[in-house]
């Protein structure tokens, strides 16, 4: 069974990681399985049609939760950063490069769930409101960081620039974010193309919209886990490579 | 005034250069770095000057721990590599200026160690390989600092220079300084003041993370 | 103070030695003439969809030629010298970077009322844009060099540096072009301006920091 470690640093070691991760992957899968297929099935076949938007609302069992995921990867992604400059653990640096892909994916899922949401509701597939505007943001800023490990060979010198790029372009995501909302606010009132979950707060939508953000964490948790051991393998052949060339 | 290092072993981009590495070198002392390629003389030159930290152990400078303390560095050693520092189009003459303005020192041109007389309102894309070499080791006359550490200061330099370059240092170690040269020959002759420094590849390279 | 003109006087000479003023403007002027025909076959140009252009135009013109700020000083060691100089690191990249400004936004800057007469924004219209310019495009300049020193050493990285930059310019853009769309709509907001400019102090003031910690990170 797993034993609790003392402390949470001794993750950093890749090889304490390996092993741990070998072990509870299998158990996240199969916890991913079960509460993604609960809330999904859940929310899109077992909830009645909302009155006013009919059954396209049921979208938002998939929207929100990518949504919210886009969000937090990258902060997590943000602090997996700065523990590498301050403590140089390498697993950390594989984190923060691993969920990049994933916080991509997810943005990208968000946009496109919602475009298709609001196409039947408001008309539209997309428009420039702050939020959606900030979801554009959040892309461009995920695919700097992606494209900054396509330069040279996984080093210790690539991890300290993009984890710096990382930092740089958290202080300038929120600043846009604040850009925007600030010509939005006073302005005009326009439609405002996504809700907020308070919304929902219909008890009939709440209990599989909770659980299906679970489930997507979940699902986050252990793409990521897979991706991290497969990075830490991947390291390892090379190294094992190049001391065998030479 | 002495330079006291002691098991210093330094880290370049994740990969141990050398370890364990200890000197001590005195006033008037010319120090010879001497290893095979890739044995870590540039990095050691680059440790001392301060570009890179001390991954463990000390140096020492009159008895002051010096370690990764670059305010100390930058007043007391000068450091010139393989690049000149030149900039093509500029003339000798402007390249000088421009030196001295940043170090707020003036260079000796009666003194003419490098005998640029001659070049002096040449361009340097104009200038040969030798005569470029000529003008960055001038800089050595316009900061007299303490401890020189110089990175093959004889490549592209004929005879003529090298003696030059030897009387320079001569007169550096008369005043007392002391000079920490990596090069291939030990170029200031027979002196049995000349400490040879011997690089050789760390004997436990440090395993790597991730095996 | 004496040294930071000593150095500007040289950086200035090593800018316009690479003849950067040239090649931005031309490519500025390339852009802008490029869109203004194609809008012109289309049969449709509005004020503000070329207010976007001039925007575009010269973050991308100031963008491509950040790579020799740092590049061409690391290659001939010039670098490792400012650095063990008894200057900040970070004094040296505020003077590159008033430097790049000088020789690539400026210029840029004073064509802009000679463009834009053919692209049919009214010549007071943008003098007043010129001047939402002056405001914003020191930050941007200032923003471009952690590009540059993100990419110290890589060849070919102009791309690159595009990709993250750019976002990062959004910030000022958006307030830029903002306020862009309110002059030409005869809304002057000076409320917009001075958050415009303090936005860009602030880019200006935090980014030598960061970029001298980037640059020392290719040291180690």
């Amino acid at each position: 069974m797993i034993k609790f470690r003392k402390n949470i640093w001794e993750f950093a070691n890749p090889n304490n990681f390996l092993s741990i991760a070998n072990k509870i992957i299998p158990f996240f899968l199969i916890l991913t399985i079960i509460t993604l297929s609960l809330g999904l099935v859940w929310g899109l076949f077992f909830t009645p049609e909302d009155y006013r938007q009919g059954s396209s609302v049921k979208i938002i069992f998939i929207h929100v939760p990518t949504a919210f995921l886009a969000i937090n990867i990258y902060f997590m992604m943000l602090l997996a950063s700065i523990i590498w400059l301050i403590r140089r653990h390498h697993v950390s640096l594989i984190a923060a490069k691993s969920a990049a892909l994933i916080g991509l994916i997810m943005t990208l899922s968000a946009v496109l769930t919602g475009a298709i949401w609001g196409k039947p509701i408001w008309g539209t597939y997309w428009a420039w409101d702050p939020r959606l505007t900030s979801f554009a943001i959040l892309l461009m800023f995920y695919l700097g960081y992606l494209s900054i490990w396509q330069t040279m060979k996984f080093s210790d010198k690539i991890g300290d620039l993009s984890s710096w790029l990382c930092i740089v372009g958290s202080i300038f995501a929120l600043l846009s974010r604040y850009a925007v909302f600030f010509w939005d606010q006073g302005l005009h009132q326009g439609p405002s193309l996504s809700l907020d979950k308070e919304e929902n707060i219909d008890n009939v939508f709440y209990f599989p919209l909770i659980i299906c953000i679970i489930g997507f964490v979940l699902l986050f948790l252990t793409l990521l886990l897979i991706r991290i051991k497969t990075e830490i393998q991947k390291r390892k052949i090379n190294i094992l490579l190049n001391a065998r060339d030479g | 005034m002495n330079l006291i290092g002691s098991s210093l072993s330094c880290k370049r981009d994740g990969k141990l250069i050398f370890s364990d590495l200890s000197f001590k070198i005195k006033s008037g002392d010319v120090c010879f770095i001497k290893g095979p390629n890739g044995s870590g003389k540039s990095t050691l030159l680059r440790l001392l000057a301060g570009f890179i930290k001390v991954w463990t152990g000390k140096i020492s400078l009159n008895n002051e721990d010096i370690t990764n303390r670059n305010d100390i560095i930058y007043n007391n050693f000068f450091y010139i590599g393989h690049s000149n520092s030149l900039k093509n189009y500029l003339t000798v003459k402007q390249q000088i200026d421009f030196w001295e303005g940043i170090s707020e020192k003036k260079y000796n041109f009666e003194a003419d160690s490098f005998n640029l007389k001659r070049i002096l309102n040449r361009r340097i894309y104009e200038c040969s390989e030798g005569q470029k070499r000529r003008v960055g080791l001038s800089r050595l006359s316009i900061d007299n600092k303490k401890v020189l550490l110089l990175d093959e200061p004889t490549t592209s330099l004929d005879i003529e220079n090298v003696s030059r370059l030897k009387n320079y240092l001569k007169d550096h170690q008369k005043k007392g300084g002391i000079a920490i040269v990596a090069s291939h020959e030990a170029f200031i002759s027979s002196n049995n003041q000349d400490i040879i420094l011997t690089l050789n590849p760390p004997k436990n390279r440090e395993r790597d993370p991730f095996i | 103070m004496k040294l930071s003109f000593h150095l500007l006087k040289y950086e200035l000479l090593f800018a316009l030695a690479n003849k950067g003023i040239l090649l931005s403007t031309s490519f500025f002027i390339i852009l802008i003439l490029i869109v203004g025909i194609g809008f012109g076959q289309i049969g449709e140009s509005s004020e503000k969809t070329l207010l976007a252009i001039i925007w575009i135009a010269i973050s991308l013109s100031s963008l491509l030629s950040i790579k020799t700020m740092f590049q061409e000083d690391f290659d001939d060691g010039t670098l490792d010298l400012y650095i063990l100089s008894n200057t900040s690191i970070e004094t040296i990249i505020f003077i590159k970077s008033i430097v790049h400004w000088i020789t690539t936004n400026l210029p840029i800057i004073t064509l802009i009322p000679l463009i834009s007469f053919p692209l049919g924004i009214t010549i007071y219209h943008s003098i007043l844009i010129c001047f939402v310019m002056l405001l914003s495009t020191p930050a941007l300049s200032f923003i471009s060099t952690i590009g540059a020193a993100l990419t110290l050493g890589e060849k070919g990285g102009n791309l690159l540096i595009s990709i993250f930059i750019l976002p990062t310019f959004l910030p000022i853009i958006i307030f830029g072009m903002k306020i862009s769309l309110l002059i030409t709509n005869s809304t002057y907001d000076i409320m917009a301006h001075l958050i415009l400019f303090a936005l860009s102090l602030i880019c200006i003031a935090i980014t030598p920091f960061i970029t001298s910690l980037i640059i020392k990170i290719h040291y180690t």
